[in-house]
């Protein structure tokens, strides 16, 4: 009973910390409908996996491990197209992020949107992490790459984006 | 909250269900036939109850040590770590799909036959059911094979992309 309770305040800790940021993963990794369902499965997978919560870890990096490997295995049942760069009406993805944002604020979320769409699944992963300020050190931890590695592939990332948008 | 709590029993009830079902079947089936392998007459036939027998000990066990290996929960593992394991698990239930013909298929139709062909008095019977079982196993056999090409064989591939771009930088 009591396991039943500390997992219970552990899943709305989860939700407290990171809910926000889970948005952002599946945001990234589906569209349409599909976001709808790849929340849930997430948030059905982080129920399932807290009776595996080691408390030494920290609870978000551990939360993050189970949402990008649901999401990735996620996009391998449902849909074996890649991920477009626009929504099914042709216009580009929008996120919950970009419908809120105003002008230039709203191009740029738009703009940044594409380009982690536009990125291969574990760089996307990567960045995302980086994005949503997590140490080289906690990326690490979630992805099983060195902390150079990370650097390396973070800086490769930007320099691309750099490239991409800022030189046009 | 109380969605994913419903969802999660239900899953559970329908894995419960579906494991109790299928080895209730298979250790009944090893049952009946072994309980009728000393009071037959036919070695045909006792050869083909001893089959099922075994042959049915073995399915039961094959499906839970893939179940158990499956249910086992992996979302918390470093992504490096969930996709070798993933990738594992799925060229575990490729080569299931692949051998479906000797591990399951085999020993049901070479088990039922012999069986039958003792028991029974009748030579038109045996001729009917045989090409009956036949059909069955073929049919059994390319169900199993499609669905490692189309459905796993993908799943795997992707997979092993995944990994490929994860390491391709340096993993510890």
């Amino acid at each position: 009973m009591s396991q039943d309770r500390n997992r219970e305040e552990r899943f709305q800790e989860v939700l407290r910390s990171a809910g926000r940021r889970l948005t952002a993963i599946v945001r990234s990794y589906a569209r349409g409908e599909e976001r709808r369902d790849l929340h849930q499965e997430i948030l059905l997978q982080i129920w399932r996996s807290l009776g595996t919560f080691e408390s030494r870890a920290s609870l978000l990096t551990w939360a993050y491990r189970v949402a990008l490997n649901t999401a990735i295995t996620y996009r391998r049942k449902t849909s074996t197209s890649p991920l477009l760069t626009g929504s099914p009406d042709g216009g580009p993805a929008r996120g919950v992020a970009a419908e809120e944002g105003h002008g230039s604020t709203r191009d740029e979320i738009l703009l940044l949107e594409e380009f982690i769409e536009g990125l291969g699944k574990i760089d996307r992963a990567v960045f995302l992490l980086y994005l949503e300020d997590l140490s080289y050190k906690e990326v690490a931890e979630v992805t099983g790459l060195t902390e150079s590695a990370i650097g390396a592939r973070i800086n490769r990332i930007k320099k691309t984006f750099t490239e991409r948008y800022l030189r046009g | 909250m109380a969605d994913i709590r419903a969802r999660m029993d239900e899953l559970s009830r329908k894995l419960v269900a579906r494991d109790v079902l299928e080895t209730a079947a298979g250790l009944l089936g090893a049952g009946f036939f072994a309980w009728i392998w000393p009071r037959l007459d036919s070695p045909l036939a006792r050869a083909g109850a001893g089959i099922l027998v075994v042959g049915s000990l073995l399915i039961v066990l094959l499906l839970h040590l893939t179940r158990v290996l499956r249910s086992r929960c992996r979302a918390h593992f470093a992504l490096r770590e969930f996709l070798r394991v993933e990738r594992r698990r799925v060229d575990d239930q490729i080569r299931l799909l692949r051998w479906v013909a000797l591990w399951y298929v085999a020993p049901i139709l070479i088990g039922v036959n012999l069986f039958l062909a003792g028991v029974s008095h009748s030579r038109l019977l045996v001729a009917i059911y045989l090409p009956l079982t036949l059909a069955f196993g073929a049919w059994t056999v390319f169900v199993n094979l499609r669905a490692a090409r189309t459905d796993l064989q993908p799943l795997r591939d992707e997979l092993d992309r995944c990994l490929r771009e994860l390491e391709a930088n340096g993993a510890k």
